[in-house]
């Protein structure tokens, strides 16, 4: 990490910046505030700033004015520790006032600088992770919008097409089966983003009991069945007659339709899904694994975070919002399991997860 | 005697004070460890310090941009203090002070015994890295 050093004694500048140095991080020294300014203006500047207070041309409080005043998209945040040999309570006041966010009075031990430093790089870091998140959350909100007012926009054209003309019960019933769908669709959606925000809150809360894995998987099959058929396509399975574990039915039943749904989604029309169950070392792994196009290496590890959709498409132009796998993944992480993908482009998916046998 | 980077160095003996009972240079204790930190270290002070002293001596002499003396005094003072050079410090701090005030004839006065304290120092460090 770059750390600026903006000190006009060339003495403390070699001694900050050598200790700088041998503490890993990128020291760039400046020998007065407005070399410091122009530095922090210029691309790419540094996060940290060791900042002394008197100095020609610019004084460092009015540098950590111009820095936390200025709105540099390249500096979104700047760490400044003002490094001076004023030390009164009104110095440290007036000094944090002017956006210094530490205060260290000259003369300074080695060791407290480092550690400063190292509080002022962790908060940086944790500012990154937040505007992260931030940007994450607002690409969120406007995909769960985007894919909210399509159906929306479908439900609205079909209903008042019916209520602006009189049509036989033909049409009618045609045109509700496309509101019911796409109702459907929206319901999904909406599940899907109550589930992430159970998740995300921290209560997401298993109702585990002893159950038969193999009817659980079954049963799944069976509904994916119907959508399979529209598709021309198979679902066959491999796996023993019972297998009794410990585990929340409903959620496990989400994962193996999250699974085999998009199993069907992605697959070609005529092709074969096979859903097998094996037992393991000290666990049980089931997978699902399709015929379709496969995933690129490179995509398949973010395929389990929130809104990660693969480069390929649905085959039969079915919707989905991408947040089905960090489901997933919670799902089984909660059972103490592990889930994942084997994939190579042209060659079909297979995606399994793991739950532990006792 | 001790064996730092490559270099043999000798810490100043510490019973060796200037008129104010301070030592006229004393390393700190994280410098002693890197030898070559102070060699460098030592070379900018001595760099910077001509400079310094040329701008202050013709600003007393004419009595003008105190501001600036006195920001001079004051890198003097902070530098010395860097290098363990506390003896020059002190008087450094003196003589800001009384630039803060706008005393010129105490300044007229400080002067001479800066520029002796610092002359002491690098004959010092000439002797003790001789």
């Amino acid at each position: 990490m770059k750390v600026l050093i903006a000190e006009d004694s060339a003495t403390s500048r070699v001694v900050v910046e050598e200790w700088v140095r041998t503490w890993g991080y990128q020291p760039i020294v400046a020998a007065d505030g407005m070399i410091a300014w122009n530095i922090i203006t210029h691309e790419d500047p540094p996060n940290l700033a060791l900042i002394d207070w008197m100095m020609p041309n610019m004084d460092g409080i009015e540098l950590c004015q111009r820095i936390k005043q200025s709105k540099n998209k390249n500096t979104p945040f700047t760490y400044i520790i003002l490094l001076t040999s004023k030390n009164s309570k009104e110095d440290i006041v007036t000094g944090l006032d002017a956006g210094a966010d530490d205060f260290l009075s000259k003369p300074v031990q080695p060791e407290e600088l480092r550690s400063r430093l190292d509080v002022g790089s962790r908060i940086i870091h944790y500012h990154q992770k937040l505007r992260e998140m931030d940007e994450q959350k607002n690409k969120f909100l406007g995909m769960a919008a985007h894919d909210l007012r399509s159906p929306l926009t479908s439900i609205m054209g079909f209903s008042q097409l019916m209520l602006e003309n009189p049509m036989d019960e033909k049409h009618q019933r045609e045109f509700l089966g496309i509101i019911h769908q796409v109702s459907q669709e929206m319901l999904n959606t909406v599940n899907d983003l109550l589930d992430i925000s159970v998740i995300e809150s921290g209560k997401f809360d298993l109702n585990p009991k002893q159950d038969d894995l193999v009817k659980l998987i079954h049963y799944r099959v069976r509904l994916a069945n119907m959508n399979a058929k529209h598709k021309n396509i198979e679902i066959n399975t491999c796996i023993p007659n019972s297998q009794m574990l410990f585990f929340d039915a409903d959620r496990l039943g989400q994962v193996l339709d999250n699974f085999i749904t998009n199993a069907v989604k992605y697959s070609p029309e005529g092709t074969h899904i096979l859903v097998m169950l094996q037992q393991k070392d000290r666990c049980v792994e089931v997978s699902v694994i399709d015929e379709g196009p496969g995933i690129a290496k490179a995509q398949q590890q973010a395929l389990f975070g929130a809104f990660q959709k693969a480069g390929v498409r649905p085959t039969g132009g079915e919707k989905s919002i991408g947040l089905g796998l960090a489901i997933v993944k919670k799902i089984v992480e909660s059972h103490q399991g592990t889930v994942g993908v084997s994939s190579e482009e042209g060659k079909g998916s297979r995606f399994y997860f793991t739950l532990p046998l006792t | 005697m001790l064996s730092i980077d490559g270099n043999d160095f000798q810490q100043p003996h510490n019973d060796v004070f200037a008129p104010m009972n301070l030592p006229i240079l004393q390393f700190k204790s994280e410098m002693t460890h890197n030898f070559l930190l102070l060699q460098r270290l030592m070379a900018v002070f001595f760099a910077e310090i001509p400079k310094q002293m040329k701008q202050l001596t013709e600003n007393v002499k004419l009595n003008q941009n105190l501001l600036q003396t006195q920001q001079l005094l004051h890198t003097i003072k902070g530098d010395s203090r860097t290098v363990g050079a506390l003896h020059v410090a002190e008087i450094a701090s003196q003589a800001e002070q009384a630039a803060q005030s706008g005393q010129w004839p105490a300044l007229a006065n400080l002067l001479p015994q800066l520029e002796q304290a610092l002359s002491q120092v690098h004959q010092y460090w000439l002797n003790t890295t001789e």
